[in-house]
């Protein structure tokens, strides 16, 4: 390289405002598999809670407080704990691991019957990642960090809410926003590598803001802005292009793409006040869980530094997962519980074999391979 | 599609016994960023095991736009040419 290239470009560098990150601040991936394990502890206790409540086993003996706590354990101690762990790996500051800490040990707590330590420390974990998330955006600022930042504001009116007595059902809103509005804007980012307009842009942003005022104002107001999000990530999501490739990418797109549908159709249940159980497990369960196994493969190595790689197996849950949940909203559109609760033990057994299946894959693929 | 096709990577410096590369992510939030600077660095180091030294830097200035993407990455997300 002559002198000149060099000095072009080393003036170009100092245009560049560089990241580097001491390893100090990143905490090693056997601490985040730690964190993990807390968030997982959550699940576990959840689905045994939902389960127990929809009667599908007796005598819960320790497991009896998560009976009450089915949507906090799901929502705050396994979904809040996950998503504020991968928000902490992308900020790479050690405060930031505080977030996922406290949500483990939120739920946790709570399972512990700790009830308002449990619910206290929920709310610290949303605020840790409140701070994140708007530390990210003032790092690069979008429309995209900026959602992030609003729906971890979501989640912690929720928390606060929550903490301060209000019952779930009437801060389900916050805690729909903040789950919707996370996976949207993480979507949005993703989709700018195909042509957008200015109006596809703008669009995005008003579903956004009208998800957050929705929260205020009721769950039917919720629904519509479900609704309006799901079209428009069909419309215009790169799933609709990946869905023609082959391999990760094509499994990617169909969880997104059938999480979709199950988005509007929960919009349209929480719209028209039908069904609560088969609007909030369509949301819940059909939306965020499939883009969970979607997104696993992807945010897996990043996380823990092993890869999970694609195996067609991963169809098999996903297919269940879909398929149960058709059955539960069937049911509880019929009115026929055991239907519903049969759709019920469905999804359960579909979350613990994409967990199997998932497990099996790093540790197969891993073998002999040290921690990076 | 590669992450040079993506335009994700900025600039690479190549001295005597050192390579150093900025790179770029759609997003500062995505938490594959880590992740990728330590694979992009194995691979240089994979490649060419004598390097005294291997930096990757993961850069947020300039922004990533899509103009950054290749020709043919650009056709393949139905970008008109």
């Amino acid at each position: 390289m002559d002198a000149g290239t060099h000095e072009r470009r080393s003036a170009y560098a100092l245009r560049l405002a560089v990241l580097t990150v001491p390893a100090a601040r990143r905490l090693p991936p056997q601490g985040r598999l730690l964190l993990l394990f807390l968030g997982f502890a959550c699940l576990v206790a959840g689905i045994a809670g939902g389960l127990l409540r929809a009667g599908v086993a007796q005598a819960p003996g320790p497991l009896a407080p998560a009976i009450g706590l089915h949507g906090v354990l799901m929502v705050c101690g396994f979904l809040g704990t996950v998503i504020s762990l991968e928000r902490a790996v992308a900020l790479e500051r050690g405060w930031a691991y505080a977030a996922p800490v406290a949500c483990g040990a939120g739920g946790i707590a709570l399972l512990a019957q700790a009830t308002s330590a449990g619910f206290w420390l929920l709310a610290a974990g949303a605020a840790v990642l409140l701070a994140a998330s708007t530390m990210l955006a003032a790092r690069r600022w979008s429309l995209e960090s900026g959602t992030l930042a609003a729906a971890a504001g979501c989640w912690l009116a929720g928390n606060v809410l929550l903490a301060l007595g209000v019952p779930v059902g009437a801060l389900l809103g916050w805690w729909i926003a903040f789950l919707a509005l996370t996976i949207g804007a993480e979507r949005l980012e993703l989709s700018r590598y195909l042509p957008r307009s200015r109006a596809a842009h703008g669009l995005f942003a008003a579903i956004a803001l009208s998800m957050v005022a929705a929260a205020f104002v009721s769950l039917r107001l919720t629904g519509l802005t479900l609704v309006a999000l799901a079209g428009w990530l069909l419309a215009y999501d790169l799933a609709r292009k990946t869905l023609f490739s082959k391999g990760l990418a094509r499994y990617i797109a169909a969880c997104l793409l059938a999480g979709y549908a199950w988005l509007a159709l929960g919009g349209v249940l929480f719209a028209v006040n039908a069904a609560f159980d088969a609007a909030v497990h369509a949301v819940l369960v059909g939306f965020v869980f499939s883009m969970i196994f979607g997104h696993a493969p992807v945010i897996v190595p990043a996380v823990l530094r092993r890869a999970l790689p694609y195996t067609p197996w991963l169809y098999l849950p996903l297919a269940l997962l879909h398929g149960s949940l058709a059955v539960r909203v069937a049911g509880g559109l019929a009115g026929e519980q055991a239907i519903r609760v049969a759709g019920s033990a469905g999804n359960a057994v579909a979350i613990a074999l994409f967990v199997a299946t998932a497990a099996a894959q790093v540790i197969h693929k891993s073998e002999g391979r040290s921690w990076r | 599609m590669s992450i040079v096709d993506l335009g994700l990577v900025y600039d690479v410096h190549c001295a005597e016994d050192e390579v150093r590369v900025d790179m770029t992510l759609t997003s500062p939030s995505c938490p594959l960023g880590p992740y990728m600077v330590d694979e992009a660095t194995a691979a240089i180091r994979a490649v060419l095991p004598d390097l005294r030294d291997v930096r990757v830097n993961l850069v947020w200035e300039p922004p990533w736009t899509p103009e950054r993407m290749s020709e043919e990455a650009r056709t393949r997300f139905g970008w008109p040419s």
